[in-house]
């Protein structure tokens, strides 16, 4: 996504420099008017002017520009995720330089974003919260041009994004034990999605010995093989299938499974409270299982209340 | 490049300005000490680690600063504060260097030019002070880089980028430093005043003359003064006079002022002014550690806030404190040499009082010099022409002897200016002539690079009044090709030595003596151009000429705005307009950009990528409001010219 950088307001932080700065300044300044010395005058003046000119230029080398966030497929909350951020520079002269972008604790430091061009780094974000979430506040300050005082200011993003739940995973023998039926049967819907694999065309993330290589060279159309196979019955989750104790666990346990169980290759269902998903695998699906948890509605909602 | 290497290079650029600014004011040994500390310091940082312990070099820098603070020195305490700053720069570039450190040396640096500064006050220090703004403000454009990247090398391309942004900021600083200048309040009276040191200042002028005192007089090519002549232009017609005291009491050897009484108030004895021949001059007097105000021979009147306590008598004007900084006073003087004048019945008596003790020799040549002339007048000529002509040699060395002064001088008719004044004075006398000696300048360069006099101390000068026809004559027995006012140097060399003064003479001027009052002249003059713009009503064709410039400005504003798009994207479809415009598809005004993109791409299906893409960046500009990114826009900009 890409966001033209606008501050509500342009925040000036005084740095330990900065104070020294300054009241040197204001001494030499008072030894000017004492001793009516021209010379320590002329010495204010040349402290005053670049301070006075420093703001003028920091305040231009945050004009004109833009922020990069490009956002990763998947969020787990929880999980430190590694964003690529960046800054686009649209000034035709004046490079921006150390500009620190931050998020809540986390920063990048970008040493030079080129006039008329960018840079990026990779900022670690982490959503505590599964569910809807705004992608929050920027923080972008830079010291340039002196480090006297840091300038900048809060950019709010403007985009959501989805975070799934922290995956935790519950006893092994859960998984081990969706062989038998009674992780399967608690859904009750053996059958829907079970029963025929045969070709379809490849998705993404579909594992390449899979691939009908012969199809291929045949009709020119990658297809995957789907063998019906006892060995892998598909993994059927409700929100009763794990140990819990609350309803948030529950989800990052299911969460937790889901992937696992892809790792592994298996088919998954999942079925709550108002939403069913047949057992499936790849990409879209995941996706889909995934977002059902993540949206789940909180312990506050009555329909949930059972599990909180 | 490596980063702390640039870093430390600038330190040690600016530790080395503030020594260099200080190092006339330091002892041959401090000197010493200060290359070994930096040389100690660069020999550490090249190897990467300091060649002291930390407790070595802290005790170290402890006991040089004690010794710097205890230590006598010859500029007082500013002197000892000086060396003190010295001492702990010379620890500071000892010790391994972090960004703080860096800082530190910039502000020590700092200390010892404004320092220095106090001390001497010279144009050397407007030079010094601009190369370490510069070296400042790019070390402090630097510092966050060094934080940030230290231990990193980055690109010869980066560090030239933020040079150059550095640049940029010294360029911009220079009109803020001055508006500062100008702008900084100012102080009616401050409260504190550094004497500058006038010791080691030689001085050729004196409030008196001892005869034989040789060791005095030097050729030195310290300014005395420099006057200005604010209402005439041109160097003066012949060499000038600059009148610096009277001296009339004498026991034949030394000379001194007159005792006036203390409480009785000056006959100030205005000049007979005729006011044919005023001449008006603003006199910059460096700091000497006497009383006499100098100006033009005769001096009338002076006027100046720093001489208010002066007084004026014989045509010489005298401060009651010593001149221990520069200060700058306007003289009105009569330069005609004969200046009519009352003589009181006792101040004729000492004019003419010859010391007991005085070599005969005097006496008797003047009796035989002046024979049996009465006139007072025809007697002074007598006695000018055996100085000037009767084989007199002028010289700053004469030979000693054992004898009086004047009797060595008489029989080897080798002297200075003050050995003629002195013995043509007592001729005078000696033969009933009222007479006395004046001390002060002669000559002096005409700079015609600022239109002033430079006076020098070489040019320090002494000569002889003598009261005939009812006033005083000014009378130079010194031979006139031989004295100081010969002592001009001209050519190659003296015109650039003249137009540094002239500079120094600005800064003096400009820089140093910019004041309140100044300070309230600017400010009005800026507020009465301000006024004036105020009260103006303008007539018709000005306010025809008026609409006619705003009409222009919001044309080319609107102009300048048509020609620049403020987005990359806006220039590229009007590109792909144009260039579809050229195949004959235009697009109907009621089309909308999704239509003509699909109209056009069936036109020309081998384009149709590009189309569609720069019709997707521009709806989605025009109407969601997002942007491209850079790199999209170059490549459609390359695909663009291939539609």
């Amino acid at each position: 996504m890409l966001q033209p950088v606008r501050f509500r307001r342009v925040k000036v932080s005084v740095t330990q420099a900065g104070w020294l700065y300054i009241v040197v300044t204001l001494l030499v300044g008072a030894a000017a008017v004492n001793t009516a010395n021209n010379l320590l005058y002329l010495v204010t003046a040349g402290l005053l002017a670049p301070m006075a000119l420093s703001g003028l230029v920091a305040f231009r080398a945050l004009r004109k520009l833009e922020v990069e966030v490009l956002l990763p497929r998947e969020w787990f909350a929880g999980q430190e995720t590694p964003v690529r951020v960046g800054l686009l520079n649209h000034r035709r002269r004046l490079p921006s330089f150390l500009m620190r972008v931050a998020r809540e604790e986390q920063d990048v430091l970008l040493v030079e974003v080129p006039a008329g061009g960018r840079a990026h780094g990779m900022l670690p974000i982490v959503f505590t919260r599964r569910g809807r979430q705004p992608l929050g506040d920027l923080v972008i300050t830079s010291p340039f041009p002196f480090a006297f005082f840091r300038r900048g200011g809060v950019v709010r993003l403007d985009e959501d994004v989805l975070v799934y739940p922290q995956p935790l995973l519950p006893a092994r023998e859960l998984l081990d034990g969706a062989h038998g039926a009674e992780i399967g049967a608690g859904a009750g819907r053996r059958g829907v999605g079970g029963d025929y694999w045969g070709a379809r065309p490849y998705a993404p993330g579909d594992p390449l010995g899979r691939v009908d290589w012969k199809a291929w060279g045949r009709l020119g159309v990658l297809t995957v093989k789907e063998f019906e196979e006892e060995s892998a019955p598909p993994l059927r989750l409700t929100l009763d299938s794990v140990p819990g104790p609350g309803l948030e666990e529950r989800l990052s346990q299911l969460t937790g499974l889901i992937l696992e169980a892809e790792r592994l290759g298996r088919p998954v269902g999942l079925t709550l409270p108002g939403e069913a998903i047949a057992p499936g695998r790849g990409l879209a699906h995941r996706e889909r299982t995934l977002r059902a948890l993540a949206l789940f509605p909180d312990a506050v909602d009555g329909s949930a209340n059972a599990w909180a | 490049m490596g980063v702390d290497r640039i870093s430390l290079a600038l330190t040690y650029a600016i530790a080395g300005l503030g020594i260099g600014a200080s190092l006339m004011h330091l002892s041959a040994a401090c000197t010493f000490l200060l290359v070994a500390f930096v040389a100690v310091g660069i020999w550490g940082d090249l190897r990467g680690r300091p060649l002291l312990t930390s407790w070595t070099l802290t005790s170290l820098v402890v006991v040089g600063f004690l010794a710097a603070l205890a230590l006598p020195s010859s500029n007082g305490p500013i002197g000892r504060v000086l060396a003190a700053t010295i001492v702990l720069l010379g620890g500071k570039l000892m010790a391994p260097k972090a960004a703080r450190d860096h800082f530190q040396v910039m502000l020590l640096s700092l200390l010892l030019l404004v320092g220095s500064a106090i001390l001497t006050a010279d144009i050397s220090f407007a030079l010094l002070f601009m190369l370490y703004l510069i070296l400042c403000t790019v070390e402090l454009v630097w510092i966050p880089f060094g934080t940030a990247l230290r231990g990193r090398t980055v690109s010869r391309g980066f560090a030239r980028r933020v040079l150059l942004v550095a640049t940029g900021l010294v360029v911009g600083s220079i009109p803020l430093v001055l508006l500062f200048f100008v702008a900084l309040p100012r102080a009616t009276a401050p409260l504190w005043r550094a004497a500058p040191s006038i010791a080691g200042q030689v001085t050729g002028f004196s409030d008196h003359v001892s005869l034989g005192d040789i060791g005095r007089i030097a050729e030195s090519n310290a300014v005395a003064f420099r006057v200005e002549f604010p209402e005439r232009q041109g160097p003066l017609p012949t060499a000038p006079y600059w009148r610096g005291m009277v001296l009339e009491a004498t026991d034949g050897v030394t000379w001194q002022e007159r005792s006036y009484a203390r409480d009785a108030p000056y006959s100030m004895q205005p000049l007979s002014f005729g006011f044919s021949a005023t001449v008006v001059q603003s006199v910059y007097l460096e700091p000497n550690g006497e009383r006499a105000l100098f100006g033009l021979d005769r001096i009338g009147l002076v006027e100046g806030e720093q001489v208010e306590s002066a007084v004026v008598r014989d045509g010489a004007a005298v401060t009651t404190r010593p001149v221990t900084q520069r200060i700058r006073y306007t003289v009105l003087s009569d330069p005609t040499p004969l200046a009519p004048a009352a003589l009181d019945a006792d101040i004729r008596a000492a004019d003419l009082a010859v010391p007991a003790g005085l070599p005969p020799a005097v006496a008797a040549t003047a009796a035989a010099v002046v024979g049996a002339e009465r006139d007072p007048f025809r007697k002074t000529q007598l006695l000018l022409q055996h100085f000037q002509a009767g084989g007199y040699t002028y010289s700053l060395s004469p030979p000693g002897g054992s004898g009086h002064p004047l009797d060595v001088f008489l029989t080897t008719k080798i002297g200075y200016c003050e050995y003629f004044a002195s013995a043509m004075t007592l001729m005078l006398r000696s033969v009933g002539v009222p007479a006395r000696m004046v001390v002060g300048y002669l000559g002096g360069d005409y700079n015609p690079n600022g239109d002033y006099y430079l006076v020098k101390q070489r040019s320090a000068h002494a000569w002889v009044e003598a009261y005939v026809g009812g006033g005083w004559l000014r009378l130079d027995p010194t031979p006139a090709d031989q004295g100081p006012a010969s002592a001009t140097a001209h050519g190659r060399v003296g015109s650039a030595m003249l137009l540094m003064d002239a500079l120094r003479h600005k800064w003096d001027t400009v820089v140093l003596g910019y004041d309140l009052r100044k300070q309230l002249g600017v400010f009005r003059s800026l507020s009465g151009g301000l006024g004036r713009a105020l009260r103006w009503r303008p007539g018709p064709v000005d306010i025809a000429v008026i609409a006619v410039l705003a009409v222009a400005l919001v044309g080319a504003g609107v102009l300048l705005r048509r020609s620049g798009p403020t987005d990359p994207v806006l220039s590229l479809y009007a590109g792909l307009h144009r260039r579809l415009r050229r195949r004959g598809l235009t697009r109907d005004p009621a089309e909308g950009p999704r239509d003509f993109a699909l109209r056009a791409s069936t036109a020309l299906p081998g384009s149709a990528d590009t189309i569609g893409r720069v019709t997707d960046g521009y709806v989605r500009l025009r109407y969601g409001g997002r942007r491209l990114h850079p790199d999209e826009v170059k490549r459609l900009r390359d695909a663009l010219r291939r539609v």
